[in-house]
């Protein structure tokens, strides 16, 4: 038996056309019932991706429900599934849960809760009836009946039908709360808030419960503060025309929640559009995917220059406050410098995920009768709005760290909605926060499972190099070969060697891990480590992109054991450091040394010494001082970002990416100090020589692979990027030519002043903000090489990634290119495919963008706990620190010594005078005005009663003059914070 | 059709001598009908369909619905269009074989693109004005001849049946966007044409002294000529042409105008009033006239 399904689709092209599909009925669909006498039992085999996991059990969920006492199945609806997935999904919901297939194809439209469902259903008793493929259970349309009618009248008759073949055991059909209810005689119908209030200890799950009781309509005395979204194809078609609407990707401005931006491209120009105010950013949450419509520019206005902060600490009383005051922060004044500005008329795709926070401390004055489950939830992400949720945990979510989702924003709601998920642990513990940061940061960080382990070599930490390992590799284990790396290092991945070879040429050689040799294309163990992108480095602790049997030992190029590398040799001219020929090889060494930066330039230095190794140093320095000349001439910059200060150098090697751990300042969990780093020449050595490398293996695997190479680009930033600097610099009387990199690079030298040494590095962190990310990129997607390949801050036009394959993915994968061709291993054919690189590629980008983040807030979090530790000892911590930025009610300080930035909020406001061109702040009381760059000194302490993570600090200035405060007007409204 | 005379002479005589009493050899009258039977919504392809036998005539009627642009504003007269396509298949009569048949289905489209579309609101059919506007495609496939004039008949029929059956998909402009449309994916989401006053045609045959509607192949042979009224029910006549070689005085023609129009009005109410009763069933169902 068939029956015919036929809809209308429009095609890209514009045509209608007709689809006709022909729906067959069956009559041997199982119903799921394990012991079920009248179905004919499913081969249950795990290599059929058809077959069902698992059948429900005979005495189903007897007894867990007040409602339904007896043995019963839950039935949810669509509605159910896909609004109440965390209720659905949560282990303390039970298992025998029958989704039928209407519900099932609902699903599989919304990916996020399909993978989420796909992945319970794998654990939990969970069966998918075809009610729509059974003969008892479909019928067609009939005329006047409108979808989602139609799908519910299929789910209901087909649990009509099931609960008369099942006889003995109940269905229970679990529908939202504001749905019609059904007049089914034989089937019990619960809300699902009625239900789940049923079950035994439902508390947590009853927080889960999302709110629905908004769907769209709204009453008419209820005030809406926002604008209606328009609907996607309205959007679509906006943005079609090319000058209606644009879509882009919404960042809220880190500093002020009131603020963000979206980069649209308008007639082939990049352009970055401001939108400012609740109203126009129109419940937009940073990273969703909007659309917006620019506003006309005679209403276009400068950037606000505040920064603003919400009192994350009482209840509020009142919602009129905050909107007063948003006209005060966006009132209009100069318009010399105007930005476009533009307003979100709808939301394209919204990329809500989970957010780490915790609840607003309540107001115990407050009458709590009223709304006593109603609780504010604080995000750890200043990106994000409070969310307005349900509990009635809160007594025991109070101290916790806890995860909600959104649900909804609707119009007439300040706040959007959302429910709690789970809770992470007590705030302020190390362990919490650190979880935290991984979470807030989608970091994997799960033990590596078993299937990935399998693919390490047997012999674990006794493995050894074999006979078929030296098969076409050079052996250079007699070269005296050795690595120089920060102290405490396990992973080295890279190991150097210089000879004089006459002639006035050196061979200088380069041998970097060969991890490409124990994971291998399409194992687990690469899925593992391609998923991940990189290893994270947060403070004293590190998670690895690989196993630690991999990246700490049998990659780790240590003394005196031989290693699989993959090497570059080049011979230089000793004087010009011109090079003469390149090399590429498979090779096995063995390291004379492992030496740290210090002992390598003590060797160096040490007139005593003259053996191999440390001749081969005095030779690698004397080629890196020519390479750096002659890189810096070329137009390189020198910059400087806020960690690097602190730990001397991130990145010893490459001055692009965290560094290895061991550059982690000692701060043990009791004691907590930090130690300066010292810089040694062999750290900028070994720097020139990875960067060499790299740019050598970019130039060889592109000449290869014109398409397919992973490179890395670091695009020059536009001229609009660098109005912070130039404003800075203009205040303080310099020039900036921003024109080009060379230009840059010099203006940024010659900004030096006598009595301020710390301002050159000002200019430099001030530069570095300015910049664009360095980014990875297959180079078949790019059109135009001369343009979009070049690395801006390395002023090279052509760079990869090829140094440090143990912790980062892209250098795997250029070893594996590289491997290809220099005709040592025929690369895997799915890995020749540039969407799959491309994909790999933005992959990459994202986990590196975490793991960045992810090191910043570690840092953050320790800074905080050294300053509790010292505010509960007695002696609140006073530090020196700079004046980055001056904004109209705040001053950025930067603490070199914590390489941490802090808001210090200029309050009352009254006593201050704000020059915003000579970016100035003057304080009234003392008629002393503080500038850009200034050095001042804070005394850090911790306010043991605010909650969240970044209220929690109070600065205090101390010099050059002391700032009294009224206790009162703290507890207004602004706070000061990191 | 062939040359070989389907009839003697014998025959013919017969034909014409009883057609001159008012007698046909199966008993009807000179303006009777075969029984009529008309099917609708047969193919699911197709946004409407209608499949009619009457007599030796088998025809089925397909019609699909294309969304074209306007291409040059200047050209355009603010309206749909729909496009008349015939196919004889060789089914019919092995005398159809390769392209014999083209002679016959050139004069139904003919006829039929002469006649229909002046009687359909075209202005109905645009989507977004001065952008996109629906083209009815109306494929005609006979699948059995009796006679031309009777074909011509039967088809008119079908044609009309399968444009009240068709479904035109629900499209609404995107707000905001007045060049843009979208397309409702509910198949139950659809407007229907007014075919009120599609005409549809009675074709008349000189036999010897007497105008005959719904010859056999035998009549059509012993007949002088044919002549086709497109009748509809608001206008009447609409359209008149010709058919055959032979000649016709026009003093008769005019005698028969005022029972040829109730021949075409009688016809025309039994189509619509079976059409409509079960107009809101998606079931196939099968009715006829007499």
């Amino acid at each position: 038996m068939s029956a015919i399904k036929t809809f209308h689709r429009k095609t890209k092209k514009g045509s209608v056309v007709k689809v006709v599909r022909e729906h067959y009925l069956r009559e041997d669909i199982h119903c799921g019932r394990e012991s079920c006498a009248d179905c004919q039992p499913f081969k249950q085999s795990s290599d059929s991706p058809f077959a069902p996991k698992a059948y429900l059990s005979d005495s189903p969920r007897v007894g867990v429900s007040a409602v339904t006492p007896l043995a019963h199945y839950v039935v949810p609806d669509f509605g159910v599934v896909y609004s109440q997935l965390d209720v659905i999904i949560d282990p303390y919901f039970g298992c025998d849960i029958i989704l039928m297939q209407t519900v099932w194809d609902e699903i599989k439209r919304n990916i996020t809760v399909f993978s989420q469902i796909k992945q319970v259903m794998a654990e939990k008793r969970f069966y998918v009836f075809l009610n729509e493929y059974n003969k008892n259970t479909f019928s067609e349309r009939v005329f006047g009946e409108s979808i989602a009618e139609y799908k519910q009248r299929l789910v209901v008759s087909a649990a009509e039908w099931l609960q008369s073949h099942l006889k003995d055991i109940q269905l229970v059909l679990i529908v939202n709360s504001n749905e019609m209810k059904l007049k089914s005689e034989s089937i019990q119908c619960f809300p699902i808030d009625k239900y789940v209030k049923s079950l035994k200890d439902c508390v947590n799950l009853v927080d889960k419960l999302a709110d629905m009781s908004t769907t769209g309509e709204y009453a008419k005395d209820i005030k809406l503060i926002f604008d209606e979204h328009l609907g996607l194809d309205a959007i679509q078609s906006g943005i079609k025309s090319g000058t209606k609407y644009f879509q882009g990707k919404y960042y809220t401005n880190r500093l002020n929640y009131l603020e963000g931006f979206v980069m649209i491209s308008r007639n082939g120009e990049e352009l970055n559009v401001l939108i400012q105010g609740s109203l126009h950013i129109n419940r937009a949450i940073s990273d969703d995917i909007v659309a917006i419509e620019l506003l006309p520019e005679s209403e276009w206005t400068s950037k606000s220059d505040v920064v603003l902060e919400v009192n994350e600490d009482l209840e509020d009383n009142g919602d009129n406050r905050e909107d007063r005051e948003e006209s005060v922060i966006f009132k209009k004044e100069d318009t010399s410098t105007k930005t476009p500005m533009g307003r979100v008329v709808g939301i394209i795709r919204r990329n809500w995920r989970q957010y780490c926070g915790v609840l607003r401390k309540r107001n115990e004055n407050m009458n709590t009768s009223s709304m006593s489950n109603r609780h504010l939830f604080v995000p750890l992400d200043r990106k994000i709005p409070f969310i307005r949720i349900e509990t009635r945990q809160y007594e025991h979510l109070k101290e916790q760290r806890i995860v909600v989702a959104i649900d909804s924003w609707p119009r007439d709601s300040k706040y959007p909605k959302g429910h709690y998920v789970r809770c992470v642990g007590a705030a302020g513990t190390k362990e919490t926060e650190t979880e935290v940061i991984l979470l807030e940061n989608d970091i994997p960080h799960m033990e590596f499972s078993n299937d990935v382990m399998k693919c390490l070599p047997k012999e674990g930490r006794e493995w050894r190099l074999s006979e078929e390992d030296l098969v076409n590799r050079t052996d250079l284990r007699g070269e005296a070969i050795c690595s120089v790396d920060p102290p405490g290092c396990t992973d080295i991945d890279d190991a150097l060697h210089c000879k004089d070879i006459g002639n006035g040429l050196f061979e200088i050689g380069v041998h970097i891990a060969d991890v490409s040799h124990f994971i291998k294309p399409k194992t687990a163990l690469d899925r593992e480590a391609a998923d991940r992108g990189t290893s994270v480095y947060l403070v004293r602790q590190r998670i690895d992109m690989i196993p630690t049997l991999l990246s700490s030992d049998l990659c780790s190029l240590r003394e005196d054991v031989d290693r699989l590398t993959f090497s570059v040799i080049w011979t230089l001219d000793a004087n010009t450091a011109e090079i003469k020929t390149t090399k590429f090889m498979k090779s096995v060494i063995r390291s004379r040394a492992s030496l740290t930066y210090g002992e390598a330039q003590n060797r160096i230095d040490s007139p005593h010494m003259n053996d191999d190794v440390t001749r081969g140093l005095r030779g690698l320095l004397q080629i890196s001082k020519i390479l750096n000349r002659k890189r810096i001439e070329g137009g390189a910059l020198v910059l400087a970002s806020a960690n690097e200060i602190k730990f001397v150098e991130m990145d010893s090697e490459t001055h692009e990416n965290p560094n290895p751990e061991d550059q982690i300042p000692e701060k043990s969990e009791k004691v907590l100090k930090i130690e300066a780093k010292q810089i040694y020449e062999t750290n900028s050595m070994i720097e020139e020589f990875m960067l060499l490398a790299n740019i050598s293996v970019a130039k060889r695997i592109y000449e290869e692979f014109p398409s397919l190479s992973l490179l890395r680009r670091h695009p020059t930033p536009s001229s609009s990027n660098f109005e912070d600097l130039m404003g800075c610099a203009k205040s303080k009387g310099y020039n900036m030519d921003t024109s080009s990199g060379k230009s840059l690079s010099d203006s940024l030298n010659k900004a030096i002043d006598p009595d301020n040494p710390f301002m050159n590095l000002m200019f430099r962190m001030v530069t570095t903000r300015c910049m664009t990310q360095a980014l990875y990129f297959c180079s078949g997607s790019l059109a135009d090489e001369t343009e979009n390949f070049g690395h801006y801050g390395l002023a090279t036009p052509i760079y990869t990634h090829f140094t440090s394959p143990i912790r980062r993915y892209a250098d795997l994968m250029v070893h594996r290119l590289l491997s290809h061709v220099i005709e040592y291993e025929a690369i895997d054919a799915s890995l020749l495919n540039q969407k799959k690189m491309h994909e790999l590629c933005e992959q990459i980008n994202f986990r590196n963008k975490m793991a960045r983040q992810a090191s910043r807030s570690s840092n953050e979090l320790h800074s905080h706990l050294l300053i509790k530790d010292h505010t509960s000892s007695g002696k609140p911590l006073e530090e020196e620190g700079y004046i980055i930025y001056v904004k109209k009610n705040a001053l950025q300080i930067f603490i070199p010594r914590l390489a941490l930035e802090l808001s210090y909020f200029l309050d009352p406001k009254e006593d201050w005078i704000y020059n915003e061109f000579e970016l100035t702040q003057q304080y009234l009381p003392l008629k002393y005005t503080l500038k850009l760059f200034d050095k001042l000194k804070v005394r850090l302490s911790v306010n043991e009663n605010a909650l969240s993570l970044r209220s929690k600090l109070v600065i205090e200035l101390i010099e050059p003059f002391c700032v009294q405060k009224q206790p009162k007007e703290k507890s207004n409204k602004k706070l000061k914070k990191v | 059709m062939s040359l070989l005379s389907l009839i003697s002479e014998g025959e013919r005589r017969y034909i014409c001598g009883g057609i001159d009493c008012g007698l046909r050899s199966d008993g009807r009258s000179c303006d009777d009908y075969q029984l009529i039977s008309v099917e609708r919504d047969v193919t699911h392809n197709c946004d409407g369909s209608a499949h009619i036998r009457c007599g030796h005539n088998d025809v089925l009627v397909g019609i699909k619905l294309e969304m074209e642009s306007v291409q040059q504003l200047q050209d355009w007269d603010q309206c749909g269009r729909i496009d008349f396509s015939a196919d004889m298949t060789a089914n019919a009569s092995p005398v159809f074989e390769g392209r014999h048949g083209e002679d016959i289905t050139n004069i139904l489209v003919n006829l039929f693109s002469e006649s229909i579309p002046q009687c359909l609101d075209l202005k109905s059919l645009v989507v977004v004005p001065n952008k996109h506007f629906w083209v009815i495609h109306i494929d005609i496939v006979v699948l059995e001849c009796g006679s031309l004039p009777s074909l011509i008949d039967s088809a008119a029929i079908a044609v009309k049946s399968a444009l009240f059956d068709t479904k035109i998909p629900k499209v609404s402009p995107i707000l905001g966007d007045d060049n843009d449309f979208v397309v409702s994916d509910d198949e139950f989401e659809s407007t229907r044409l007014d075919v009120s006053s599609v005409p549809l045609f009675v074709t008349l045959t000189r036999i010897s002294g007497r105008y005959v509607v719904d010859v056999t192949r035998e009549e059509e042979e012993a007949g002088v000529a044919s002549i086709s009224f497109a009748i509809n029910s608001t206008e009447g006549i609409v359209y008149v042409k010709k058919l055959k070689s032979g000649s016709l005085h026009p003093e008769p023609i005019q005698q028969i105008h005022q029972s040829v129009q109730k021949v075409g009005n009688t016809l025309n109410e039994s189509l619509m009033s079976k059409l409509s009763t079960d107009s809101l069933n998606k079931g196939k169902i099968s009715f006829s006239f007499n």
